[in-house]
């Protein structure tokens, strides 16, 4: 897999199944040495991988979002669109989980989710 | 519902939506001061966000995406990151002033004490929020900001040379007072470019799920909506130099900013006044809330959108809840609203070019935009704006020292 | 942008220090604007114009900006040449804090609102 579709493939919105917004590309895990083409083997998603893209802010901003680090293999992406397109669910595969545990607490209140 | 009733349906909530608390401020007070002499910078301002309002809302119609989503794709985490501290403090401080603006606004028509209508204020725009779909909180908003529409009247009534007026819209510099004047040429583009407006415009498209067949739509919105709107503003202008400058009155209230529909019209235009205040200011107040909301759920990924509903995105809601307490908190603190109104508007200039240039960005890439991009038209009119941008933006903070927040 | 934001508080926080002439006329041209407003206010209740709530709030938010003023124009320090000027100028804000007092007090009365204009349009120059 070339590495161009790194462009196509970091900062962008991960959609799961079902359509869901899970998270986006924080950062890519790309393997190969010299000599061997790069190719992309994982997505790395969450807080905790925004200390490696903008210094200290992004280890600041990181810390505030939770620290979160969620690894999603290759193998799990269906296509790449103008959003990445997972195979399976957000909460099999570890994302979306801010949004899983608030939703209990939210849902207590009459009125959300009509 | 036929395509051309639902059209003017949305340009009436457009017009309605469109004055908030900084273009109540400056344009009032900028009339106040100066006379007609700047009313040809409103035109300018409302081009401006025309123009960018339309790619904004074209963006969405055919990417799918939200312009805030695409920043961080566009320009990087780095960049993304500083567009989206910047414009979460600019937007706080612009909904902690449009919060207090309902309060007063309130306040003048209830008599009843400020601190608690502060409260009163956030807990009615909580649940308003909570219960109401989109496409209705655009509609009630919209249509009750339109009794702003009795300023329109009252800078008739309050008959203006209108040989003057005319000769305000030729742009010029003012003979003494430079500094000052620079100050509210700042101060009046700032009110009308507000970088929240866009952001919320955007993401209104997905909430609206607009497609590419909506572009036609999304056009007419913005032109004529923006465009009508932008006579409220004049308006405005009006009514401050036809009823202050004279009596050497400096608005410093929004009090007297109703005074300006009172005088000519009696107790009629003063209600007027004070409901169309009321539902644009609040109008403007849940605009910046969901865009604060938008950017933040945006840059993380996260599920949005009102038409999920609060079990569908649970921390975007928290977020909106969150925002609105957080500004509840800082208009207690006593501060003036109209103070706070000034600096949030100056602040918002600085960072406006963080804002657009992004926007000029995505809207004309082929990979989000298809056939859609940027025509010559939008990249020729967006670029003469991003110039005027950058240099409104250069010259906001040393303004607003030198005229000590146009004290002078 | 961090330096803009740091600069603005610093100079802000400037304002409230020496008066001096050029202070003592901006202070005197917004207490004129405070009094003309007024007036504008109090002619229109007079007519029966305005509402009773709006009068009474209204007068209330400007006798408390004059009555900040009188405060401030006693207390501060001044450059020793104008300093009887400005300890007048006190007394002026503190007249006009109490003529738009009577105007908050009696927010429906046509006969208080016509002499509290009458007061207010001398105290203030008002065309």
């Amino acid at each position: 897999m070339e590495i161009d579709i790194g462009l196509h493939l970091l900062d962008h919105q991960l959609l799961d199944k079902d359509g869901r917004r899970c998270g986006n590309a924080d950062d890519l895990a790309i393997e190969g040495g010299p000599g061997e083409t790069p190719e992309v083997v994982a997505i790395l998603v969450g807080p905790g991988f925004w200390g490696q893209r903008a210094g200290w802010i992004g280890k600041l901003a990181g810390w505030i979002g939770g620290g979160r680090r969620v690894r999603v293999d290759w193998s799990d992406v269906d296509k790449v669109d103008s959003a990445i397109e997972l195979k399976r669910g957000a909460t099999e595969l570890g994302l979306g989980r801010g949004d899983d545990r608030l939703r209990p607490w939210i849902a207590k209140i009459p009125g959300a989710g009509r | 519902m036929s395509k051309v009733l639902g059209l003017a349906l949305g340009i009436l909530a457009a017009i309605g939506g469109f004055v908030d608390i900084g273009d109540l401020v400056f344009n009032v007070s900028a009339g106040a001061t100066f006379g007609y002499e700047l009313m040809w910078v409103i035109p300018i301002g409302v081009v401006g966000i025309i123009v960018y309002s339309e790619m904004c809302g074209r963006v969405a119609a055919v990417s799918g995406k939200a312009v805030f989503d695409a920043i961080r794709e566009r320009v990087g985490f780095k960049a993304g990151l500083g567009a989206l501290v910047s414009s979460e403090v600019v937007n706080l401080m612009t909904l902690a002033a449009e919060v207090g603006g309902v309060a007063i606004a309130l306040q003048l028509l209830s008599g009843l004490p400020y601190r608690w209508l502060i409260v009163l204020a956030i807990v009615a725009l909580l649940v308003v929020i909570w219960v109401t779909s989109f496409e209705w909180l655009e509609r009630i908003f919209g249509y009750g900001g339109l009794c702003m529409l009795v300023f329109a009247v009252a800078a008739i009534k309050l008959g203006p040379s209108w040989t003057d007026v005319g000769k305000g819209f030729i742009p010029h510099i003012a003979g003494d007072s430079k500094l000052l004047y620079g100050y509210f040429i700042i101060g009046l583009l700032g009110a009308a470019l507000t970088p929240y407006e866009v952001y919320f415009y955007s993401s209104g498209g997905i909430e609206d799920q607009w497609s590419p067949k909506d572009i036609g739509l999304n056009r007419a919105n913005a032109i004529i909506g923006y465009g009508l709107g932008g006579f409220l503003s004049l308006a405005l202008m009006v009514v401050g130099a036809a009823l202050f400058l004279s009596r050497g009155i400096s608005p410093e209230h929004l009090g007297t900013i109703a005074l300006g529909a009172e005088v000519p019209l009696g107790q009629i235009g003063l209600l007027l006044a004070l409901v169309g205040i009321l539902f644009a200011v609040g109008g403007a107040s849940i605009d910046t809330v969901f865009s604060g909301a938008y950017n933040l759920a945006q840059f993380c990924g996260w599920e949005w959108g009102r038409y999920r509903h609060a079990r569908g995105a649970p921390r975007f809601a928290l977020t909106w809840i969150v925002l609105l307490v957080l500004a509840m908190g800082i208009v207690l603190t006593g501060v003036d609203p109209v103070v706070l109104t000034e600096y949030a508007v100056i602040f918002s200039v600085v960072a406006l070019p963080l804002t657009y240039i992004p926007i000029l960005l995505v809207a004309n890439d082929r990979a989000y935009m298809g056939r859609y991009g940027n025509g010559r038209l939008a990249n020729v009119l967006g670029l003469l704006y991003l110039v005027v941008i950058v240099i409104v933006a250069l010259s906001a903070v040393p303004l607003m020292i030198l005229t000590n927040v146009g004290q002078n | 942008m961090c330096a803009g934001v740091c600069g603005v508080f610093v100079v802000a926080g400037c304002n409230g220090g020496t008066v001096d002439r050029h202070a003592l006329t901006n202070d005197s041209s917004t207490l004129d604007s405070i009094a003309c407003e007024g007036a504008l206010l109090a002619h229109d209740v007079a007519r029966g114009r305005s509402t009773v709530f709006f009068a009474r709030e209204q007068a209330e938010e400007l006798r408390i900006q004059s009555s900040n003023f009188a405060d401030a124009l006693s207390r501060r320090k001044t450059i020793p040449a104008i300093k009887d000027q400005v300890r007048q100028k006190a007394k002026h804000a503190a007249t006009l804090a109490a003529t738009l007092q009577q105007l908050h007090n009696h927010p429906s009365s046509r006969s208080v609102a016509a002499s509290v204009e009458r007061k207010l349009k001398k105290l203030g120059n008002c065309s």
